[in-house]
């Protein structure tokens, strides 16, 4: 029984024995910090050994792991007991005291402090956090320290550590400086005493401090729009103090909550004041646009972006004002004069809508980051006002030829006018060419109907490829129909590509008919060129009645026979409206060549025969109507090459009589030796607008009819959105339109109302 | 000339069933009133040519109104070509006379008076009785089978026939006559005809029409107008 009874008290003398060893070391320790840590390097790591070893050997050298066990956890306890101890006595007094930033430059000293204590402690207590803490109901030594901070310290002084920090942040906000080092450490305080949880920091600080910054930019919020003028640097004033506050929360707040103090100031200066910002008339979107002020604009996506609805408010503005701008170009269409240097109108029309068009791409691009919101509500724009109904005020009109009345345009006749106008002439620049095609083209798909562009663009380019048989026009012809395909698919453009094959064709047929006139021997009496023209691909032309001079006639008939040789079964039919000549003339002044079409020519041809031509009697020769002749003399005699002339001098009127004799005009001169004598053209786009209208309801019915026939049986309203659906492609019908349609077909028996539902219609076989 | 044929007829037919044999019946005992009530109307219409004298048309069918009920007016007429489902518009032929009144035995002058009221009676409590007539009236009415009805003859018809049913009837008579002055008479079809009989059921107040509606668009067009028409009327002084 003794020795046992010796051995306990020795290991109790031993175990007393080394305790007070550490006690001195935690003693020395302390004043170490107090003095500021100045020790040599050398002599901590001994302490701490030393230290170390103690308690190792203390922990080890019990027999039995029952004592081991008993040694370890008393230790455990007797050092928390002395560092509570301590804190008690030495830091939590000195601490609680204070106030404002004494408290917190002491607090960031203390925290320092126990900190190294910490460190330390785990140090020389390593054996324990290795045997005796891996329970997991005993905090282990970093958590043990930790939370005998929190009971002694913490607790009592986290409401004023807290009121404190936020003031300071307050007063840095207000542009002082602070001593960041110590708020840094007092925030992270506030962390670390949640022990591996945020909800100390969360509810101690995190939540005090979201609302305190609410309130705070809330208040400066309405005093920066409150100011004179303050609307125009709001944003820039809101965007560096978000900038700020990033900083702020980078340099010593916890990660979490950079994105949520973001959010809160979104809350307080963008969110509350979204619709005064954007729609102030100084200083709004509106404005800026007006203004052109890029930057601004990118500056208000970029921070309206961070709030709900914030770019849709903004895209909505953006559409408005495109569609006031757009809508100012129609009327400067409608109610403009002559156009100016001698551009038609119709070209500075499409030009404006392209440029700004333009304008806007290059915002989107380079501040707006090409958000699809703006894009979106620049198509929205567009297709308002290019579109306008006939009742709109914006809707472009143009005065009708010779009358005071005024005649509605689309803008799919001006489009098409104005593509015209470009290829008729050889652009240069390939690039440039290809950009404002392609610009062309996104303006087409602004376009609702779509179906008359393509008649307006068939018939002018028609006209085009017979007048110019230059590679370099068919070329730039090509291609805007190759991007014209991408954007419609081939459907819409077989067509015109046929129109283009058939230049090729012709060039052929022509080789091949001038080597079948030399080998067989023919002469032609006129150099003659003809141009074969597909009957489905080029419009419809009005049939020929014109008798042409026998010469003409001579080639006519050659060109038939050898036609018929080289191909089966194809009918050939002159439209001599569309042809060409020139004509010589040895005048008074000197000989002249003359550009006129064959119309022309053959009226200038009966002055072969007899030196004087009345009217009616041109009329029998030519056998053409007399309105045709008389639009043909007209422009030979009153044009602006006035290469024939009345016979009676004193004829007032430049209207043309089936009485009226003309003669050659042998006094005429003009400069140039070549030139063009325009014919009349005829005023054919009423005639187009109206066979579209024809064409759209026989579409729509294909539609309607093609419908119900693979669903049988449909209710009205489905029959309708089914239709514009399938058709908007091309062009929209008009609900009304398609009902009356469909009473069409009703009345045709192709459908039949249903019996008992009046709504619902159902196919008739 | 009466006997002879009854008994001709009476002597060839072997009644094969008894229906047949209580038309053959009927027939016998009234045919002659029924000749003669024919006959009468049909003089009384002055027909000119000899092939008329199978039709009862024009002044005729007056005569007839007269004496059923001179108040009811051409409503009799449509009735009774209802009932007898004539096919030729607005004239009643002897066969159809004969054979129709046959059916419905209807064999004197006041059982057909009776029975043109009680079908009057009969369409007036039963929709679908009414519905039956008015649809049958289009093809009744309309003069030239050709072609669509005439908007004036529709309009007539419907002044007669619609009165009690179709609380805008007037204001819809108007515009027909409002619109059809600007251009063409495009005239009343079939589709319409029978739309504005439903419209009616359906749509008592002209602002619940929605635009969306399978209604023709003629009467769309009226509900536009009318209810324009209604605004400028609210808001004059």
């Amino acid at each position: 029984m003794e020795p046992r009874l010796k051995k306990k008290e020795k290991t109790s003398e031993v175990f007393e024995g080394e305790w007070r060893f550490l006690q001195d070391s935690f003693e020395e320790l302390k004043n170490f910090i107090s003095n500021g840590y100045k020790v040599p390097h050398q002599t901590k790591v001994n302490k701490k050994m030393e230290a170390y070893t103690v308690v190792y050997n203390l922990c080890t050298k019990s027999s039995s792991t029952k004592g081991g066990a008993t040694t370890q956890k008393e230790l455990y306890h007797r050092c928390r007991n002395m560092i509570k101890q301590h804190l008690r006595d030495n830091v939590t007094e000195v601490v609680v005291d204070k106030t404002g930033d004494a408290l917190l430059l002491e607090v960031h000293k203390e925290w320092k402090a126990h900190n190294l204590v910490a460190r330390w402690v785990r140090f020389m207590f390593t054996y324990l956090d290795q045997y005796y803490t891996i329970e997991p109901q005993i905090d282990n030594l970093a958590t043990m320290m930790l939370r005998c901070f929190h009971d002694a310290v913490f607790e009592k002084i986290k409401s004023n550590l807290r009121n404190v920090v936020l003031d300071n942040i307050e007063s840095e906000r207000e542009g002082n400086s602070i001593n960041q080092e110590c708020l840094r450490s007092a925030i992270w305080l506030f962390i670390d005493m949640g022990m591996a949880t945020t909800e100390v920091y969360q509810e101690e600080f995190e939540n005090h401090f979201l609302t305190s910054t609410k309130r705070y930019y809330e208040r400066l919020s309405a005093q920066w729009l409150g100011e004179d003028g303050g609307k125009w640097a709001y944003l820039r004033k809101t965007e560096a103090r978000m900038q700020e506050e990033a900083r702020r929360a980078d340099l010593y707040l916890a990660p979490s909550t950079k994105g949520q103090l973001l959010k809160t100031l979104d809350q307080a200066l963008l969110a509350n004041c979204l619709e005064t910002c954007l729609q102030d008339p100084d200083a709004g979107c509106q404005a800026l646009l007006k203004t052109e002020r890029n930057e601004e604009l990118g500056r208000m996506y970029r921070l309206f972006s961070r709030v709900d609805n914030g770019l849709s408010t903004m895209a909505d503005i953006v559409r408005e004002y495109i569609e006031k701008e757009g809508k100012t170009l129609n009327s400067a269409f409608s109610t403009g004069g002559p156009a100016d240097g001698g551009e038609p109108a119709s070209t500075t029309y499409i030009k404006a809508c392209l440029t700004l068009h333009d304008k806007y791409s290059s915002l989107f691009a380079d501040y707006l980051n090409n958000h699809e919101e703006f894009l979106k509500a620049r198509k929205t724009a567009f297709e308002t006002f290019v579109n306008p109904q006939q009742s709109d005020a914006w809707v472009l009109k143009q005065r009708t030829a010779g009358k005071d009345t005024f005649d509605v345009v689309t803008a799919s006749e001006l489009l098409s006018t104005y593509l015209d106008s470009l290829m008729k002439k050889e652009i240069e620049s390939e690039e440039q060419l290809d950009s404002t095609l392609d610009r062309c083209v996104t303006l087409f798909t602004y376009i609702h109907d779509k179906d008359l562009f393509q008649q307006f663009y068939m018939k002018q380019m028609s006209r085009r490829l017979m007048h110019n048989k230059n590679d370099r026009l068919r070329d730039q012809e090509r291609q805007f129909i190759s991007k014209l395909k991408m954007k419609m698919g081939s459907v819409y453009t077989t067509k015109l590509e046929g129109m283009l094959t058939d230049q090729g064709t012709t060039e052929q047929q022509g080789a091949h008919f001038r080597n079948w006139m030399s080998t067989n021997d023919h002469k032609l009496p006129c150099d003659f060129t003809p141009q074969i023209l597909t009957t489905g691909f080029w419009p419809a032309f009005k049939h020929d009645t014109l008798v042409p001079p026998p010469d003409m006639q001579t080639c006519l008939a050659f060109f038939a026979k050898f036609y018929d040789k080289t191909t089966q079964s194809r009918k050939l039919t002159w439209i001599h409206s569309l042809g060409s000549a020139v004509v010589t003339k040895k005048f008074t002044k000197g000989p002249r060549e003359m550009s006129v079409t064959t119309y022309q020519a053959c009226v200038l041809l009966l002055f072969n025969e007899t030196g004087i031509v009345n009217a009616k009697e041109a009329q029998e020769t030519l056998k053409l109507p007399f309105d045709e002749i008389k639009r043909t003399i007209h422009s030979l005699a009153y044009g602006k090459f006035p290469v024939v002339k009345p016979q009676d001098d004193k004829k007032t009127t430049k209207a043309v009589r089936e009485s009226d004799n003309f003669i050659i005009n042998e006094a005429f001169t003009t400069n140039s030796r070549k030139f063009k004598i325009p014919a009349a053209v005829k005023q054919e786009r009423e005639t187009i607008i109206d066979t579209n209208q024809e064409r759209r309801r026989h579409v729509i019915e294909a539609c309607i009819v093609r419908i119900m026939k693979s669903r049988h049986r449909l209710k009205h309203t489905e029959v309708v959105t089914e239709t514009i659906k399938q058709l908007s492609h091309l062009f929209t019908p008009e609900p009304r339109v398609i009902k009356k349609r469909i009473e069409d077909l009703i009345q045709r028996q192709y459908i039949e109302r249903d019996e008992t539902d009046r709504n619902e219609y159902r196919y008739l076989a | 000339m009466a006997d002879r044929r009854r008994s001709a007829k009476q002597g060839n037919e072997a009644p094969k069933d008894p229906k047949k044999a209580a038309n053959a019946a009927f027939v016998a005992k009234n045919k002659p009133e029924l000749e003669i009530l024919f006959d009468r109307y049909r003089d009384s219409g002055h027909p000119e040519a000899d092939d008329k004298k199978d039709v009862m048309q024009g002044k005729a069918l007056q005569t007839l109104v007269a004496d059923v009920d001179p108040t009811k007016g051409d409503l009799i007429i449509y009735i009774l070509a209802w009932r007898l489902s004539c096919s030729h518009s607005l004239r009643i032929l002897r066969a159809e006379w004969f054979h129709g009144l046959t059916q419905l035995k209807v064999g004197s002058q006041a059982k057909l008076k009776a029975f043109i009221l009680s079908s009057m009676e009969d369409i007036n409590n039963n929709p679908e009785e009414f519905e039956d007539f008015y649809y049958y009236l289009y093809d009744f009415v309309r003069e030239d089978r050709t072609q669509l009805l005439k908007t004036e003859t529709a309009v007539q018809t419907w002044q007669k026939v619609l009165r009690q049913r179709f609380r805008h009837l007037d204001d819809w008579c108007a515009f027909l006559q409002e619109t059809a002055g600007d251009g063409e008479d495009l005239g009343v079809s079939r589709d319409v005809w029978r739309q504005l009989y439903d419209f009616s059921k359906n749509v008592p107040a002209l602002d619940k029409h929605g635009a969306d509606s399978a209604y023709p668009v003629v009467i769309d067009d009226f509900v536009e107008w009318a209810l324009l028409k209604q605004t400028v009327k609210s808001s004059k002084p």
